[in-house]
């Protein structure tokens, strides 16, 4: 039966794990953990809850960054205005996570850490650019998130890190961003394909920066690096907007699980990228988040 | 709560509870204002302490992976699913179920019928809110939450405080007509349209773009 710590500072959790015992556990909100031990995936010798940790809990938005404390809960992001002023399609987005009760107890900090691909909020922050502070007793490290999630459940976090903050770099003032999120069973089920776009253009619709994150389609955010190439610098009608949805189309090859075959999850993501993109650069619909 | 600091065996800092021979802790619970002390298995959720030691049963398992509602209790005021809540981690936590509401605001507690209900169990019951009543304690519990900290919700809010509670029923519009009198909303009248097809499951509708 598994023993329970409970640090109450950062460097006292950083000292618990840095003692490399096979078996530990970390627990923050504990909604994937609690989901793990009862499917019998998970059999903690020592879970180390990060409950009472200290002074993990902020939004802080400074001028060039937002920072997330990682034991922020997933509720208390979605509500929070300053959140929703600097980076409305993140902050609604998070609201797109489950249900309420799980919101109320699930931390940024965990989702992100379980690493679990049927998930909203990383395909838009590997969108928005988005890198986690891991911190250990050796020191700390910044790691982008699409670098930092490398695969069905995992991470590159070493046994003695901690994800202690998301860093989020602020979009200019031109930069609209779009989430799309496509469910195949139910209203708050997790996405089947989600879809979150960042477009910088000027007013005459030449794009300097076009980023397309797909979610739940693979095992981490899936994103073609060559958008803007791919325009060649030209505006974003309709036309562009299909044929980068092709693009991710052919490239892409999905997972299939109870939410949708490969082949299925394949066509969506090719309608969905090109939908977001419209939404972002012609709809006048840009900066939000939308459950399709 | 109190911790034990220095904790040499555990390398230094924070509380450690250590399992017995039987593979339990001792912890306190705060239950609906009182504490109780219970020994738990580390791996023990909250739905099974309340319901087996505590004998509190109006917190219900139904799926068992935090999607159905039936589990709701109160957490520091939150809606949470007890079913996917460490019954060790609650230490220092104010939880509240279903058994805990009591009749307030000078409405409740007048006697006969319905007395001692809080304004939404009253609702509820006047509504007829519901078939088998499996789901009831989440949606009321839901709802409470809700009004404890928006006293005026709008009907989307309301919705969107349902989302995530299933009534295998259908009871949804009377639900929705139960809420909407606990919530000071205009009435529908009879079993309101759009009610069931709005989605309580579903949230407020979204706008849907490109469409």
């Amino acid at each position: 039966m598994a023993r329970l710590l409970r640090p109450e500072t950062v460097s006292q959790a950083l000292r618990l794990l840095a003692d490399g015992e096979v078996g530990t556990k970390l627990v923050a909100g504990g909604t994937a953990v609690m989901l793990m031990m009862r499917a019998g995936l998970l059999f903690p010798e020592r879970l180390v809850a990060l409950e009472h940790v200290a002074d993990l809990d902020y939004v802080e938005v400074e001028p060039d960054a937002v920072r997330l404390g990682a034991l922020t809960r997933l509720r208390d992001l979605e509500r929070s205005v300053p959140l929703a002023s600097a980076l409305p399609t993140l902050a609604r987005a998070i609201g797109f996570v489950a249900n309420h009760r799980v919101r109320n107890r699930a931390t940024i900090g965990g989702c992100l850490s379980e690493a679990d691909y049927a998930s909203d909020p990383p395909a838009v922050l590997a969108s928005l650019g988005a890198r986690v502070r891991l911190r250990s007793v050796r020191g700390e490290r910044e790691v982008p998130v699409t670098d930092f999630l490398v695969g069905y459940y995992e991470t590159v976090l070493e046994h003695d890190e901690l994800l202690t903050e998301v860093v989020i770099p602020r979009p200019g003032p031109r930069v609209r961003t779009t989430y799309l999120k496509y469910v195949s069973r139910s209203a708050e089920d997790r996405p089947c394909v989600g879809v979150a776009a960042y477009v910088d253009a000027d007013e005459s619709g030449r794009t300097e920066e076009v980023r397309v994150a797909v979610g739940a389609a693979t095992a981490n955010p899936f994103m073609l690096g060559d958008v803007a190439q791919m325009l060649g610098g030209g505006p974003l009608d309709a036309g562009a907007c299909r044929a980068v949805g092709e693009a991710y189309e052919r490239a892409i090859e999905p997972i299939g699980d109870v939410r949708g075959s490969s082949d299925y999850r394949r066509k969506v993501t090719g309608r969905l990228v090109a939908r977001a993109l419209e939404t972002t650069a012609l709809s006048g619909h840009g900066n939000g988040a939308f459950r399709l | 709560m109190t911790a034990l600091h220095e904790v040499p065996a555990e390398g230094g800092g924070g509380d450690v509870k250590v399992p017995d021979a039987d593979g339990r802790v001792p912890v306190v619970l705060l239950v609906n204002g009182a504490p109780h002390r219970v020994h738990v298995r580390t791996t023990e959720v909250l739905l099974d302490v309340l319901r087996e030691d505590l004998k509190l049963v109006g917190a219900r398992n139904g799926c068992g992976v935090g999607m159905c509602g039936a589990c709701t209790i109160l957490r520091d005021g939150r809606a949470v699913s007890s079913c996917l809540t460490l019954a060790v981690l609650c230490e220092g936590a104010d939880l509240r179920t279903i058994e805990g509401l009591r009749g307030g605001g000078g409405e409740g507690g007048e006697g006969g019928e319905g007395g001692g209900l809080s304004r939404v169990q009253r609702a509820f019951l006047e509504h007829r809110a519901f078939q088998c009543s499996y789901c009831t304690s989440g949606f009321i519990l839901a709802l409470e939450a809700l009004l404890a900290v928006d006293s005026h919700p709008t009907e989307a809010a309301v919705r969107e405080a349902f989302s995530g509670h299933l009534c295998r029923c259908g009871s949804y519009s009377r639900i929705m007509a139960a809420a909407r009198q606990a919530a000071g909303l205009p009435s529908r009248g009879g079993l309101a349209r759009g009610a069931v097809t709005g989605g309580v499951t579903g949230c407020a509708p979204d706008e849907e773009p490109g469409r």
